[in-house]
């Protein structure tokens, strides 16, 4: 019996809907503030804008590698915040900059190199492990500070070098601004254009079968968890030179709106995937949306609120949209009768150690019920 | 007390009847009917004509809470347990239970094992967590479950394809002690042996009809054995190129496994292909044959060698860069990359080859190569930029191929190649498969289509529960004689080359 | 008609049965072991350990986390611990705070006690509600919880300007300083709640059906149970005890402190995670979870009478977080 994929013009739709969430919500925050306030969209406000983002940016770019990868970072915050206590520390100590700058990459690194342990050794889920990982880190910093003390760089002795890479002007712009699009070009040659993000994108959306056509899925596991604390240090870097120091905790603030802006960017793509184009609107978007609520004086409290509700309900329509999109395999095959969903909506490709055991021998069973698709496999032919 | 009378497209005019107290075995091939015809009794289906009586009186079953209401229950083969639950829990989790304010967990797993012996006459641990069960005793625990509701009709569907000889033996005590209360008894298997054995009556579908019964009270088992595969298979198998069969040179084989197995499930296992050979394995579901590919692969490690033009491989990347291919038989899960473009599936497996700078890929390399596979395989629609999730299995299944192909793979496990696919794109993929191996690489071919099996393959491993049963060569190769030993006929050696044909495997086409 | 020989299309290779959760021999007592050791250990090291004035002031502190901890519980219960589909709430935390922040600011404007509790627990269940409806709708929990922890959070800063406003009044003192039949006030509450919860996730059958339904959706449907709304159920109660112990917490501390609510969350998710290790089953569980929270509390107790810097005791709970983890994972992996 054959099996063909079947498409309706609502099909098409569906499929294009979700994709115009994040484009729209732009769309609406640059109006609704462009109207509201006159500065808004003048080219100063913008590139402020971005300057202020940038930061955000660096980090979220570090975070698309692991959400690209199958799984999320939330240790981003840490990562920063010991690379800017790194950086800091090592200038206070009266270090050249580059030895700050190579001193709070490394702190970066070993975070990613703790998470990578975790998640692919340890095989503990990648939430979980880099949650812990959260925890210990602002242990660490409390300890590496003795109880929390900032560290201050008065500016007289914070030498040129360290302090244009946060403060300074590169080609016209802010540094910050600079290292960003560097940051956001580099990513997205790394994940579109080679080999290495081939197979990392690969690996992230279906393990097994990228494990079956021989990729080293663990190894690229590895790689996207050292990126993403390196490029977050990196950011924490950054952070200290603009700042002129180090605040313990700062890192904190970031997570949520990197963990939002990829997931936003990745509404964009066909394919539901983060990319390092989509984590920057999702970047912009937020910054945008902050200026607007700034310059309409509301206080920044409020601006989290903002954020946080935008946030949910470009998830939320992205979710709801896409449950109307037809699965991805073949439909019914003709003459079946009954009111019987196929196919699972989604990828259910884990599952519970209760239920894995439990299930035995598993062959292509009836479905269960109308409503929801108990199997993953096709319905025997007959 | 049940009759069913239901025509569809898939079902034309089907007639079954089950008596209380009667065990009724319902036989037939895949895509015979058995599954439409189970799912309209319980209420999956609606029937386009036809209609269902009980007692005599004609009922509805519109929905699966109305077969139950009827007293219609189906034990399926998905068992479909939570595994932390303890078996008291599951058993009644979800049913009405008298005062559900307090619950005892020893009251419960005591009143659970009492539950299950009166209805099985087994003892299962009521403490015990549903994972630490055997299959079996899941399986009790189902149809306890089943039983609390006071069915009057029970449907087994493939219930001992997981089973050992005892629990088989078990499980017949169980249904005797149903059948003593009244209950009737729809008993689905493709183990003709066990069915002679237990069964009043067999009903047998083909293509969507009734093809006969045969009644076990007057026939001999052996002889109503036979006469069931007669009215299976029928006259008219489908007509199926024969292949030209492979001219086996004198050289190393390109695959070695040696005492590959996985405990409980597979028994060691060896197995050498040479180039340009074709290597079938068969067997029930349950006689090991779905592990027989990832661990042939190294997908799945397990005990024993595997070797690849002389190289030990110990892992699926290594399988991969020694030339090897896997098409799995999990087509969407582990095999098409569907939210992927064409193009991206068919260069999965040669990244390395397609860019002139080091670590950078190039997508116009990408696309040509994809387009002359694209058109080699007559993939279709004819686009290397499509999804692939959104091509028809047959199509897709193309593209897995091609994947290997383009990646220029000399050894190729195949797990259900066919699977799911047209009956178009099935011919160009045997046809592609004889190319390959008339080029001289090494097919192993793992599959439970019968026909495709004896069509394709210069030598087949018929598996039966773990173990190798036979080897057959060309010569042998029937879909009858593959059946009868699959089944498990009586006196089936453990073969190990080929030999003249035994009693058992004397059935008449 | 092909002729084959088996049933389905595609029998993966996956079919073959995977071993099974054992309950681990000795491990399965590895979580009271390490209790017993560290306990013996503080009341060797330190004579003020044990005095049941200590013992008392553990307690206490630890009755706000078990209170959250257990509607945590409640989540992750019934919505299993799958990495994907799991039951998780990053909100509590921030619910928990902004609940206190509500009745603070209500009863420093004057408001009836009565009515500013309702407020606290409404505002809590409120967020509840909305994280169960996402939740339901398809959104992963992880995400879904971390939006609406951002909106609580902001919230309660937003209602407080976020300034720490002083909590006065009969309830808020004696929850603080009260006692019942020699008990802290506070901890007659964690008792009540706990057994409370106890009984309903462990006695009841709609506690096993939660469990059933975390364990595997697909044998809960089976079984006819109402998943989505089970599903709902235990994020609005997670919330609505993320409340209790909001309000609590902003009565041991005489004020709501705006966004203390991230403080505690690690706290949170961590004595409901640990929850897990007490139970041979590698479920999360009520008492476990109190437990654990009573647990840390001495952790934190032992090493501050033993004279350790706070750092350290922070540094010593992300540790414990990573080895329960480890323990987990290895537990529920040693049988694969």
């Amino acid at each position: 019996m054959s099996t063909t994929a079947s498409r309706s013009a609502g099909t098409r739709l569906g499929s294009v809907a979700p994709r115009l969430i994040a484009p729209l919500a732009l769309a609406v925050v640059l109006l609704l503030f462009g109207a509201l306030s006159p500065v808004f969209l003048t080219g100063d406000n913008l590139l402020a804008v971005l300057a202020q983002s940038a930061l955000l940016g660096i980090v979220a770019m570090g975070l698309t590698f692991a959400v690209r990868a199958g799984g999320i970072d939330l240790s981003v915050g840490v990562a920063l915040d010991l690379g800017a206590l790194g950086a800091s520390g090592l200038i206070s100590d009266g270090w050249v900059p580059w030895v700050a700058v190579a001193g709070g990459l490394f702190l970066g690194l070993l975070v990613g190199l703790v998470n990578a342990f975790l998640v692919v050794v340890a095989r503990i889920p990648p939430f979980l492990a880099t949650l812990g990982v959260w925890f210990i880190g602002t242990s660490v910093q409390q300890l590496m500070t003795s109880g929390g003390a900032p560290i201050y760089l008065s500016a007289s002795r914070v030498p040129d070098g360290f302090a244009v890479l946060g403060r300074g002007r590169v080609l016209g712009v802010d540094s910050a601004v600079f290292f960003l699009l560097v940051v956001v070009v580099v990513a997205a040659l790394l994940l579109g254009a080679t080999r290495w993000g081939r197979r990392l994108t690969l690996s992230g959306e279906q393990a097994r079968a990228a494990r079956l056509v021989g990729l080293h899925v663990k190894r690229l596991t590895v790689s996207a968890y050292v990126l993403s604390a390196l490029v977050a240090a990196f950011a924490g870097v950054l952070l200290a030179s603009r700042s002129n120091g180090f605040v313990p905790g700062s890192g904190q603030g970031y997570l949520l709106d990197a963990i939002g802006a990829v997931f936003i960017g990745s509404t964009l793509s066909r394919h539901g995937r983060a990319s390092p184009a989509g984590t920057l609107v999702g970047v912009v978007l937020f910054g945008l949306l902050g200026n607007g609520m700034n310059l309409m004086g509301l206080s920044f409290f409020w601006q989290g609120l903002g954020r946080g509700v935008i946030l949910l309900l470009v998830l939320l329509l992205g979710v709801l949209l896409s449950r109307s999109r037809k699965p991805r395999a073949a439909s019914l095959p003709p003459g079946m009768v009954g009111g019987l969903a196929a196919l699972a909506p989604g990828k259910a490709t884990s599952e519970t150690g209760g239920e894995r055991a439990a299930s035995g021998t598993e062959h292509t069973a009836p479905a269960i019920d109308h409503d929801d698709a108990a199997p993953r496999q096709e319905v025997p032919t007959a | 007390m049940t009759k069913a009378f239901g025509p569809t497209e898939v079902l034309h005019g089907v007639d079954l009847a089950v008596g209380a107290g009667e065990v009724v075995a319902l036989v037939g091939e895949n895509g015979a009917g058995k599954s439409t015809l189970i799912k309209i009794l319980t209420g999956l289906y609606t029937p386009d004509g036809g209609s269902v009586r009980m007692d005599g009186a004609a009922v509805e079953i519109g929905r699966p809470q109305d077969a139950e209401r009827l007293g219609i229950h189906v034990i399926h083969q998905e068992r479909h347990q939570a595994g932390r639950l303890s078996v008291g829990e599951q058993l009644y989790l979800g049913l009405p239970t008298g005062s559900s304010a307090w619950r005892s967990r020893r009251a419960t797993a005591r009143r659970a094992e009492r539950d299950i012996f009166e209805a099985t006459g087994q003892r299962v641990p009521g403490r015990a967590l549903i994972s630490e069960l055997t299959v079996a005793q899941r399986q009790l625990v189902q149809i306890t479950r089943a039983v609390l509701a006071r069915p009057r009709v029970l449907i087994l569907d493939e219930p001992t394809a997981p089973l050992s000889a005892e629990e088989v033996d078990q499980l017949f005590a169980t249904l005797g002690t149903l059948r003593a209360a009244g209950v009737g008894i729809v008993y689905i298997s493709h183990y003709l042996q066990e069915v002679t054995r237990v069964a009043d009556r067999v009903e047998v579908l083909r293509n969507g009809a009734n093809a006969g019964s045969v009644d076990l009270t007057s026939t001999s088992q052996a002889d109503a054995a036979a006469r069931i595969v007669e009215l299976m298979v029928g006259g008219a198998v489908e007509e199926f190129e024969e292949g030209v069969p492979a001219v086996v040179p004198d050289t190393a084989p390109a695959l070695v496994a040696d005492g590959v197995a996985l405990g409980g499930v597979l028994e060691p296992l060896d197995l050498a292909v040479h180039p340009g050979e074709i290597v079938g394995v068969t067997g029930l579901v349950g006689s090991g044959v779905e592990a027989v590919a990832d661990l042939l692969t190294r997908a799945r490690r397990g005990p024993g060698t595997v070797r690849l033009h002389g190289r030990r491989v110990r892992d699926v990347s290594a399988f991969v860069a020694a030339r090897g291919a896997y098409v799995p038989a999990d087509r969407r899960e582990d095999g098409v990359l569907g939210n992927h473009s064409v193009a991206q599936n068919l260069s999965a497996a040669m990244l390395g080859r397609l860019g002139r700078w080091p670590g950078l890929l190039s997508p116009s390399a990408e696309r040509r190569a994809a387009r002359e596979m694209v058109s080699r395989l007559d993939v279709r629609p004819a686009s290397t930029a499509a999804l692939a999730g959104t091509l028809s299995g047959g199509n897709q299944q193309k593209v897995v191929l091609g994947r290997w192909l383009a990646a220029g793979s000399t050894v190729l496990v195949l797990d259900q190649p066919t699977s799911g696919v047209d009956i178009a794109s099935r011919a160009q993929i045997y046809a592609t498969l004889r190319a390959l191996a008339a080029t001289g690489a090494a097919l192993v071919v793992v599959t439970v289509d019968l026909e495709e099996l004896v069509g394709l393959v210069d030598r087949a491993l018929v598996l039966h529960r773990g173990a190798v049963a036979a080897e057959l060569s060309r010569e042998r190769l029937s879909i009858d004689t593959v059946l009868a030993i699959a089944s498990g006929g009586k006196d089936t050696p453990v073969d190990s080359g080929l030999r003249e044909p035994t009693e058992s495997q004397e059935v008449p086409a | 008609m092909t002729a084959t020989i088996a049933p389905g299309n595609a029998p993966a290779a996956r079919t073959v049965p995977e071993p099974a959760v054992r309950r681990a021999g000795i491990l399965r007592w590895s979580g009271y072991g390490v209790l017993l050791v560290v306990v013996l250990g503080f009341s060797v090291g330190a004579p003020a350990f044990l005095t049941s004035g200590n013992v008392s002031t553990i307690l206490a502190q630890a009755s706000v986390y078990a209170i959250a901890g257990t509607g945590f519980t409640f989540v992750v219960a019934t919505g299993g611990d799958d990495v994907l589909r799991g039951g998780i709430d990053l909100s509590v935390g921030a619910t928990a705070g902004l609940a206190g922040t509500v009745v603070a600011v209500l009863a420093a404007a004057g408001t009836g006690t009565l009515a500013a509790l309702a407020a606290g627990l409404g505002a809590a269940l409120a967020v509840g509600a909305v994280n169960g409806a996402v939740v339901v709708a398809g959104l992963r929990p992880l995400l879904a919880t971390l939006a609406t922890m951002g909106v609580a959070s902001s919230l309660d800063l937003v209602i407080s300007s976020n300034v720490k406003t002083p909590l006065d009044g009969a309830l808020y003192d004696y929850l603080r300083e009260g006692s019942v039949a020699g008990v802290p006030a506070s901890v007659a509450l964690l008792i009540v709640v706990a057994l409370v919860a106890t009984w309903a996730l462990h006695k009841t059958s709609w506690g096993v059906n939660s469990f059933a339904t975390g364990d595997s959706a697909t044998a809960a449907r089976v079984a006819g149970l109402p998943v989505a709304r089970y599903t709902w159920t235990s994020y609005v109660l997670c919330s609505g005890l993320a409340g209790v112990a909001g309000i609590l917490l902003a009565s041991r501390l005489s004020a709501s402190v705006p966004g203390i609510g991230t403080q505690i969350l690690l706290d949170i998710i961590l004595v409901s995670t640990m929850s897990a290790v007490f139970s041979s089953r590698l479920l999360v569980s009520v008492p476990g979870t109190v437990l654990s929270a009573v647990f840390v509390a001495a952790l934190s107790n032992g090493l501050t009478l033993l004279g350790v810097a706070s750092q350290w005791v922070g540094a010593a709970k992300g540790v414990l977080i990573l080895v329960v983890l480890a323990a987990v994972a290895l537990r529920g992996r040693k049988s694969s």
